[in-house]
């Protein structure tokens, strides 16, 4: 009989006492009367209706108490509606942040057992280089020597004219070793991926297509294998098509094709260009694959000594490519959600602490009627587990609609998707939090007031008055937080990038080689388009460079041998067409700008920014100096010195930079370097030309497409985009925040008034003036508010510090920051105040003496 | 309240208001009472019971006695149970009911071949 006692349990505690020893023995006697095989049945049967006993039993009680639970909502709204709104605000901002960073922060990368993936960087930190590109000979000798990984694969963007379909287009891609699938682990959706054979030089051309461009091109036709496409005028023909999910190594890759070397690309260490990935062995640990590309580079630099005196490996896992920014900018919104959760739990806590006060009349009555305490105690669960669920249920549905507008936090350099998926872990956070919001704050104050034992209302006033300085605090430090961000951002946008932005575009026409690999065929093609583009209405001035600022494509780092320096120095290379810096509104601090007549057969000339001279040549001018370049020999001489501009970002310096004419590059040398990016400096609005412009290259050359059409006010912009949203998401909260401590502090004054209602009564009998009793309320507040803020702005400091990465300068102890958030505080004070003081301003000394 | 209002009874309270209606009974003799009625067709689990009692009880059906009818027999974990005027009155109805629906049924030729 105990088995039947243990199954009683899953009956609810009031019909268990009630009936269960006479089901008891109702079971004793059947299990007498019958038989043989028939006992055993009389236990089956008894397993199975207690089981379905027991299910209906709480669900009759559950049907009761919400029944009594919405009747009691519906006759105080407003108690119900805050605490659902709070829940709801709570839930909404805590499960949108935490998808966003869940998805770019925890979850695994998209790949069979991501968490082999590395990349492999050259590590030139004596250079200045912690993660630099590799050179196909390191690769090569990696891949070869290397016994920690099962496949390592090189790979590099590319960008491709594609022509021969409708209109021409530029395409994004990667082009990658053969093993870059295997190593990734991802097997195409139709057709195969390269093989080792397409990899030789000579080869002939074959392409795998992403998934959105097999859509959009090809309407998902899987006749699309096998066909041919013309690359920058090269056939290709497309073996496979990859998953949907497949991006890499970023989102904007739409084909693969195959990466091949020449004898010749494997003959200089120093032409770092390779972005390189591996998948270590499952029974290699990390350590000891960093151990060992230690020693490797070791060895290389040993053999090597010339080039790779200072050069080792770094192996990083793939998951830890994530920018420094990106990472901070969500770790700060976690924090900033975790407080207006913070806040919203506080509230909740709040507003049941006076609520199981207010009734615990109510609750003393029922007790002595004769309901169980464990009874009663259910029924608040019952409340509060309503009330969390609907507040749930709405946070929910808030934060689905909110995590798009929050996919500008997720990096494009990552190959997730671009907006979290909502799944289970999203909706189980959201049941967590609803039900310990339920638990933690409907019981417990529901079990310290059914106890009976009157808990002195002194305590609960206390206790609830620390609520609410914790409430302000944390609003402070959101605002605080908000306040620094901003004026990061305000001096970020407020920063001279060294060039005009106004009414500038720019445009990208990358041409194909080996179609323009001689430097005339370019130039004629940059001399056509600029000559008729300068002669549009509302052209000032127009010109081609190899990597504009603030582009994606930063070019590459040189080294410069200048004579009588010792060592090697570093600079930005980047060739130009007459007439670049007039069209940027760069100006020349000396000399003069690259002209028509440096040509093939004149003096090479440069044109260095500033901060180049200063580096080389302190104190002087820099012109007539002469300086050359690893990839040549001559030296060049220089003819102007140039304002630095910020080629990296608003927010970073950039190293001194070198232009070249492009008419004085040579054939077939460093091609990637050739112009492509176009700057059209107008007295209009630059977009309008656009039409004009797209007829012209047309013209010139007709399957040569435009691409990365941008306005450089747009790109100015673009910069601080992921930060706008941060802000806007930050303030948000702060706001949220702001207005959830006002309704605390309303709360708790409200309810102390309505206590104290025959003291003021009192009090005003005896003679106390309007101020005094409004004095009253006010002052309670203001000491809240200012404890609040006082802890508020010392947390808010110490947030700071660790967000200093991201302020751009700002301190910390911005006084514009801290000023605003106090001042907030008093405004919030007071809004929070005026109802309860009004009120007991109101109280007639009469009417609340009588009720005495 | 109406008693038409609780119409149609779930088949075990109505069987149990059956069981009942002559004498006081103990879940037990309830179960017993039932099953001879039935033939043994109808036989109650002791959840259903408790459950239709506990509920029965509630609506004013039945209500449990003080009096021990059969005190020899008697052991302390048996609680007798008596049917209440109301409860009379609900089962009337729901017998009248059924009435009604077996006169429906005659009238359209449903019972006919059983005469």
């Amino acid at each position: 009989m105990w088995f039947y006692q243990l199954l009683l349990w899953m009956c609810p505690r009031s019909f268990r006492d009630e009936y269960g020893r006479e089901m008891e023995g109702v079971q004793a006697r059947r299990w007498r009367a019958a038989k043989g095989l028939g006992k055993v049945f009389v236990w089956l049967e008894a397993v199975s209706d207690l089981v379905l006993t027991g299910l209906a039993a709480h669900a009759d009680i559950f049907h009761k108490d919400a029944r009594y639970v919405l009747r009691t909502a519906w006759r105080r709204p407003g108690f119900s509606l805050t605490v659902i709104g709070v829940t709801a605000l709570g839930i909404a901002a805590a499960t949108a942040v935490f998808s966003v960073a869940d998805h770019v922060l925890v979850r695994a990368l998209p790949f069979p057992e991501s968490a082999q993936l590395v990349k492999l960087w050259e590590d030139q930190t004596a250079l200045g280089f912690a993660r630099n590109q590799v050179s196909p000979a390191n690769f090569r000798d990696w891949q070869a020597t290397s016994a920690s990984f099962t496949s390592m694969a090189a790979y590099r963007g590319l960008s491709v004219n594609l022509a021969g379909m409708g209109e021409p287009e530029r395409v994004e891609g990667a082009s990658a070793s053969a093993s870059l699938f295997a190593a990734l682990g991802v097997a195409p959706l139709l057709g195969r991926t390269m093989t080792a054979d397409e990899d030789r030089p000579g080869a002939p051309g074959t392409v795998v297509l992403s998934y959105s461009f097999w859509q959009r091109r090809f309407g998902g036709d899987p006749a699309v294998v096998g066909q041919r496409l013309l690359f920058d005028g090269q056939p290709h023909v497309v073996i496979g098509v990859m998953p949907e999910y497949f991006s890499f190594p970023s989102r904007k890759t739409q084909i693969w094709t195959a990466m091949r070397f020449d004898a010749e690309d494997f003959a200089d260490r120093q032409n770092n260009y390779l972005e390189v990935i591996a998948r270590r062995k499952p029974d290699v640990s990390l350590a000891r694959a960093r151990e060992e590309m230690r020693a490797i580079g070791l060895r290389l630099a040993a053999e090597h000594p010339r080039e790779l005196a200072k050069v080792n490996v770094a192996v990083i896992e793939l998951r830890d490519e994530l920018s420094l920014t990106a990472k901070r900018l969500l770790v700060i919104l976690i924090g900033a959600a975790l407080f207006v959760l913070l806040i919203a739990m506080t509230n909740l806590a709040s507003l049941f602490l006076a609520r199981s006060v207010a009734r615990r009349a109510e609750f003393a009555v029922r007790l002595a009627l004769g309901a169980g305490q464990p009874r009663l105690m259910r029924q608040l669960l019952t409340e509060s587990l309503l009330l969390a669920v609907l507040g749930g249920i709405l946070g929910t549905a808030l934060s689905l609609a909110g995590v798009p507008l929050l996919s500008r936090l997720v990096p494009t350099g990552l190959p997730i998707a671009a907006t979290p998926q909502a799944d289970w872990r999203l909706l189980l956070f959201a049941v967590l939090a609803t039900t310990l919001t339920a638990a933690g704050f409907g019981v417990i104050p529901a079990w310290r007031a059914t106890r009976g034992a009157l808990t002195e209302r002194t305590r609960i006033g206390k206790l609830r008055g620390g609520l609410v300085v914790a409430q302000v605090a944390a609003s402070i430090v959101l605002v605080c937080a908000t306040g620094l961000l901003m004026r990061a951002m305000w001096k970020l946008e407020g920063v001279d990038p060294g060039f005009r932005t106004a009414n500038t575009l720019t445009f990208r026409t990358s041409l194909p080689m080996p179609k323009y690999e001689t430097t005339g065929r370019r130039e004629d093609f940059y001399q056509r388009v600029l000559g008729e583009v300068r002669q549009l209405p509302g052209v000032r001035a127009a010109a081609v460079i190899s990597f504009r600022p603030l582009g994606d494509f930063r070019g590459g780092m040189w080294q410069t041998i200048v004579p009588g320096r010792e060592g090697p120095g570093f600079a930005g290379a980047r060739f130009v067409t007459p007439g670049y810096f007039a069209a940027m509104g760069i100006p020349l601090r000396h000399g003069r700008d690259i002209a028509a007549s440096d040509g093939p057969a004149s003096q090479p000339v440069a044109i260095v920014s500033e901060s180049f001279v200063q580096a080389n040549w302190p104190g002087e001018s820099g012109l007539g100096r002469t300086f050359a370049h690893q990839f040549r020999s001559p030296p060049y001489t220089i003819v102007g010195v140039a304002r630095d501009v910020r080629f990296r970002g608003l927010g970073r310096v950039s190293e001194p930079q070198m232009y070249f004419a492009h008419a004085q590059m040579p054939d077939r040398a460093f091609v990637w370097f050739a112009p492509k990016d176009f700057m059209v400096s107008a007295s209009v609005d630059p977009l309008t030309l656009l039409p004009a412009i797209r007829r012209i290259v047309a013209q010139a050359d007709p399957v040569q497409p435009l691409s990365d059409i941008q306005t450089l006010t747009g790109l100015v912009e673009d910069e601080t985009a992921a930060r706008r949203t941060q802000i806007w998401v930050i303030g948000l909260f702060a706001l949220v925040a702001f207005l959830l401590a006002a309704v605390g502090i309303h709360g708790l004054l409200s309810f102390a008034v309505a206590q104290r209602t025959q003291e003021i009564g009192l009090r005003r009998a005896l003679g106390a003036q309007a101020r005094q009793v409004a004095g009253l309320v006010f002052g309670e507040a203001l000491t809240l508010s200012l404890l609040g803020s006082v802890a508020g702005i010392a947390a808010a400091y110490a947030v700071g510090k660790t967000m200093e990465g991201l302020l751009f300068g700002v301190s910390p102890a911005d006084p514009w920051a801290m000023g605003a958030a106090a001042g907030l505080a008093v405004l919030m004070t007071v809004a929070g105040s005026l109802r309860p003081a009004l009120r007991a301003l109101g109280v007639d000394p009469a009417v609340a003496l009588r009720s005495n | 309240m109406e008693p038409e209002s609780l119409l149609p009874l779930p088949n075990a309270t109505f069987h149990i208001l059956l069981a009942v209606a002559d004498e006081d009974r103990h879940g037990y003799a309830i179960l017993g009472d039932i099953e001879t009625r039935t033939n043994g067709q109808l036989r109650l689990s002791a959840g259903t019971l408790y459950r239709s009692i506990q509920r029965m009880v509630e609506q004013g059906l039945i209500v449990e006695t003080e009096e021990r009818p059969d005190p020899e027999f008697d052991d302390e974990r048996r609680r007798y149970y008596r049917i209440t005027p109301f409860g009379r009155r609900v089962a009337k109805a729901e017998s009248l009911r059924f009435a009604s629906l077996v006169d429906q049924a005659r009238a359209l030729g449903f019972l006919t071949g059983r005469k």
